[in-house]
């Protein structure tokens, strides 16, 4: 373990913890969402970093799969909340 | 480890750490989008290049794919969740028809990414690329598309515009998280843009939300204008709205969208 790769991850790490002390408080629906939204896309970044610190090539899908899931469920999340208002 | 990779992904990291202070700090959620739909996507994507500059050459294309991935979808997926909380829900807007590439660029832009998504350039990733292309672009086509024009040269230019503001705006971003509270006072502004197409006004408000202080609320293809959330109004964010738009709409000609074509 190198000085760079305990930084670089511990930096992710707590970008990730803040996240979900973010998606804890909330208040609304919408602050917890782009939190999960964070949340996830730090998690990818991580993922990314850890198999390019380990040489772990395998995961790489994961890294891509994370990023896939981060943008479908908050444009689904945000058009959901979007409509509830309109009602 | 390359040292290029490795200042990268620190750099990256960085970002992102300020991107979830952002999140904690600001006052309100549409405040709290610009930390996640900026600095974040913009660190991301660093610490993905920096991944992949470490793996090698035969990774490097996937994680730039990734890392093209959260830019242009960190935009999108903010002006959903900024929807759903912007004061004014705003009226039913006419949708114009949507654009798209011929299907021979897009097969082949298709087979592109199907190729670095593996890694290796072989016949048989090639022609998994055309047979996968040519299947999406054969179910996703619409009879109803225009089609999409690019000029080259204007795009390069508008690219390198982006990516200088880009650098910026993470700057505002990352010194309204980390500094005092009197660097964030949103403000909602109605930008009226120059003439240009439809896609370039879709560009444009993308690329918006991506670029200075500000993100695309809403767009109105028929006054033309982009209704913006600024973290610390001036003149100059302004200005860079229609900078923007007017370099997407050299990009991407065409005809201004009007009554008869609207669906």
């Amino acid at each position: 373990m190198t000085a760079v790769t305990t930084i670089t991850l511990g930096l992710l790490a707590a970008a990730i913890g803040i996240s979900l002390g973010a998606a804890l408080r909330g208040p609304t629906s919408t602050d917890r969402m782009l939190a999960v939204d964070l949340l996830l896309v730090a998690l990818s970044g991580g993922l990314a970093a850890a198999a390019a610190f380990t040489g772990r090539v395998a995961l790489l899908p994961v890294v891509l799969s994370v990023s896939l899931v981060a943008f479908v469920g908050t444009v689904v999340v945000g058009r959901t909340l979007e409509r509830e208002r309109r009602r | 480890m390359t040292v290029v990779g490795g200042v990268l992904m620190l750099t990256g990291a960085a970002l992102t750490v300020i991107a979830a202070v952002g999140v904690l700090r600001f006052p309100d959620a549409l405040s709290r989008l610009h930390a996640a739909a900026k600095a974040a996507p913009a660190g991301i994507a660093l610490v993905m290049v920096g991944a992949g500059a470490t793996l090698g050459p035969g990774r490097f294309g996937f994680t730039v794919l990734v890392a093209l991935f959260h830019v242009l979808t960190a935009p999108v997926a903010a002006h959903a969740l900024g929807r759903a909380v912007r004061p004014d829900p705003g009226s039913e807007i006419p949708i114009p028809p949507p654009a798209a590439l011929s299907r021979g660029a897009r097969i082949a832009g298709l087979a592109a990414v199907w190729v670095l998504l593996w890694g290796d350039f072989t016949v048989a990733s090639l022609a998994g690329g055309v047979v996968a292309g040519t299947a999406v672009g054969l179910l996703t086509t619409r009879p109803d598309t225009e089609p999409l024009r690019i000029r080259p040269g204007a795009a390069l230019r508008f690219i390198a515009v982006f990516l200088a503001l880009m650098v910026r705006s993470t700057l505002v971003v990352a010194a309204a998280a980390l500094g005092p509270a009197r660097l964030v006072a949103p403000a909602i502004h109605r930008i009226r843009v120059g003439p240009g197409s439809t896609p370039a006004l879709v560009a444009a408000a993308n690329a918006v939300s991506l670029t200075p202080g500000a993100l695309t609320l809403a767009v109105d293809p028929m006054e033309r204008t982009l209704t913006v959330h600024l973290i610390r109004p001036d003149e100059r964010e302004l200005e860079a709205v229609v900078r923007l738009h007017a370099l997407t709409a050299a990009a991407l000609p065409g005809a201004p969208v009007t009554e008869e074509r609207t669906t």
